[in-house]
């Protein structure tokens, strides 16, 4: 429990594990591994959290082989059959992360008991124009799109420090061509079975806001919650109605399916 | 020595420029620096095709004067979707310049920017022009500078991996007998069966222009592939050339002088304070409007490794920030080369002797140089300067920094 290491695929990867309760395993977004917040701790009041940092971001090294999106998904299901073997576990993903959750409940939702997206990204409207990231990657102007309200923001990330750097390459090699998408993605999302919550920050200034309906039309069992007062960052920016949201949801999901013992 | 008269074609048309300095305003202003820049966002609305038109043959003029002044040849590049150099396809350009200019013993494509293509493609393009040529193509070949992955969204990270195994493919597709198959980690080709085949054999002179990295240049050392630097203080020149002949040496040879080359903007006017006062306007517009853009843009994240990365954004003033660059402070440096014939002719000479380069690529024209500014000073290098430093060989260089400190 706690912070620690597991070697895996190669690498040392950090793993946050706290709480107690149903496993949770969530993917962290562009921006690198967020610190602990209250959202995270209001969550590993009642479940099993784990947040890894993903091979190539922050300090951690690159898995060679992860190329893509595909690639990371099954890197996750391998991690999750290491983390909890045959349990059946919550998929929580934010963002770039959020991406990841939904391409691995494309193949994977017989391993998932519920899917939690928040803010997702990998799905583009043709007719949206959408802001570029990598040109903007620790810059004020991106910072005051993501966050809703700036006091919120953290302070921008430092140019020249190794783990600011690593994670940009890394987000890129992810997610350059096509960009922030998968092109396929949505009409793959049928595939996915996993209940579904998509959570939406209310004033999301990144995403187009019928993106995040794809998500909830196609999929079959999902529906959209919303935080107010809250741009790319919901579960950072409005913790506390974040975590009311997403537990709420998950309680329904987890009652209704109780195995039988 | 060889001299290649070196094009970029910019479109810099005063209106461009206003352009771009109303935009710089107002950008800032709203609080958006990150979008400053001539390159790939700044809208092709700008570009009036008739002055385009008009553009393009003043340039051709200038490099067919070049060509018939004594330089050896002449050098275009790739650029894309900006107005600081307008030549999109160097091919089409150097189809273009062939029939135009037989008496250029050589023409230099400074490169094709190998991930951004189907290589089978650029394998063709080159072939067909080295046979219409008459065997005077060189072959350069560049990865493509982090804007170019913002035109063509290759991805950085992959760049360089693409470009190796773009470079193996080329070459055997010219020297490989075909038809036969290429499958391998980035391109896939079932039949690769070049027709025409290239004149030179075995193939047109392959060359590698960089910005210095250490990777590429072992990568030319390797293969015996002349190694040119691209715009460069003169230490830094002196170091990256002392790397590539330790690297030949590694490899087992002594490099040869034809197998090293710089390029550097130069101007040729009357007297030294009347050609300084004649090129700023143009020197600014080159080095502080066109030239110029976010280190995001030029260093898209996974272009180069982290390290390198690390280097790059901690540099201040580099060349690629909006700082305003004193034309001085670069002449100082010995990245242009601006004066009389005889200051040309000592700077350009100073230069080749702490570098041991045989290949000089004069920039010829800048950014808003006008048509008869650029022929003239074109005039003068080939009457003037050429003639002196053809014949030059560098000085043995028992005492580097003594030669090094003769430059400063």
């Amino acid at each position: 429990m706690g912070d620690r290491t597991v070697a895996f695929e190669g690498v040392e990867l950090p793993l946050r594990d706290n709480g107690n309760g149903p496993p949770v395993l969530f993917l962290h977004g562009w921006a690198g591994r967020d610190e602990v917040g209250p959202f995270e701790k209001l969550l590993t009041e009642r479940y099993r959290v784990v947040v890894p940092e993903h091979p190539g971001f922050g300090t951690t090294e690159r898995v060679p082989w992860i190329e893509n999106m595909h690639d990371l998904a099954l890197f996750y299901r391998e991690l999750s059959r290491e983390l909890f073997g045959d349990e059946p576990f919550v998929l929580m993903g934010h963002s770039l992360g959020g991406w990841a959750a939904a391409e691995f409940a494309v193949h994977f939702s017989d391993l998932l008991r519920a899917l939690v997206l928040i803010t997702p990204m990998g799905v583009r409207r043709s007719d949206a124009p959408m802001v570029d990231i990598f040109l903007l990657q620790g810059t004020q102007q991106l910072s005051d799109l993501a966050w809703h309200d700036p006091a919120k923001a953290p302070p921008l990330d430092d140019p020249t420090a190794l783990e600011v750097i690593r994670t940009n390459a890394m987000s890129a090699q992810l997610a350059w061509n096509p960009r922030l998408h998968d092109p396929r993605l949505e009409e793959r999302l049928r595939w996915i079975t996993a209940p579904t919550i998509v959570v939406w920050g209310d004033g999301d200034k990144l995403l187009d806001k019928r993106t995040g309906r794809v998500f909830t039309d196609v999929i079959s069992d999902a529906h959209m919650v919303r935080v107010e007062d809250a741009s790319h960052f919901p579960h950072l920016e409005n913790p506390d109605q974040c975590a009311d949201l997403v537990l709420g949801a998950l309680a329904s999901v987890m009652t209704a399916d109780q195995p039988a013992s | 020595m060889e001299f290649l008269a070196f094009h970029l074609m910019p479109y810099a048309e005063p209106e461009v420029l206003e352009e771009i300095s109303r935009q710089d305003a107002l950008l800032k202003a709203q609080g958006r620096p990150e979008e400053l820049s001539a390159w790939v966002t700044f809208s092709n609305s700008n570009y009036d095709p008739r002055k385009g038109a008009e553009l393009y043959q003043r340039y051709i003029e200038q490099l067919v004067c070049a060509s018939e002044v004594g330089f050896d040849g002449i050098g275009v590049n790739e650029h894309h979707q900006n107005s600081y150099g307008t030549i999109c396809s160097p091919n089409v350009m150097a189809a273009t310049l062939i029939p135009r200019l037989p008496k250029a013993r050589k023409i230099a494509i400074l490169g094709n920017a190998l991930p951004l293509h189907d290589p089978l493609r650029i394998a063709e393009d080159v072939a067909m022009l080295d046979v219409l040529s008459g065997g005077r193509i060189i072959s350069g070949f560049v990865r493509g500078i982090g804007h170019e992955h913002l035109s063509y969204d290759l991805n950085p990270n992959e760049s360089r991996p693409r470009a190796e195994e773009a470079q193996d493919f080329i070459l055997s597709a010219w020297t490989r007998p075909g038809p036969f198959a290429w499958h391998g980690k980035y391109y896939h080709h079932e039949y690769v069966n070049v027709w025409p085949r290239p004149l030179q054999q075995p193939h047109p002179p392959v060359w590698i222009p960089s910005a210095g990295s250490s990777e590429t240049i072992d990568y030319a050392a390797e293969r015996h592939f002349p190694y040119l630097q691209t715009y460069t203080p003169t230490p830094r020149l002196v170091e990256m050339f002392k790397q590539y002949r330790a690297a030949c040496r590694g490899f087992g040879y002594e490099a040869e002088r034809s197998q090293m080359g710089w390029a550097i903007p130069v101007y040729v006017g009357d007297s030294d304070e009347k050609a300084r006062e004649e090129l700023r306007p143009h020197f600014h517009n080159y080095f502080n409007r066109l030239l110029t853009g976010p280190v995001r843009r030029f260093f898209p994240p996974g272009y180069t490794t982290d390290k390198s990365h690390q280097q790059v954004v901690g540099t201040k003033g580099t060349l690629f920030s909006h700082n305003e660059h004193k034309l001085e402070d670069l002449e100082a440096l010995g990245m242009i080369a601006v004066g009389t014939p005889d200051t040309v002719i000592e700077r350009l000479r100073a230069i080749i002797d702490v570098t041991g380069c045989g290949i000089c690529g004069p920039l010829v024209q800048m950014a808003s140089m006008p048509h008869e500014m650029a022929m003239k000073s074109i005039q003068r290098f080939g009457q003037e300067v050429i003639p002196a430093l053809k014949d030059h060989v560098p000085a043995v260089l028992k005492d580097e920094d003594a030669a090094l400190a003769a430059v400063r």
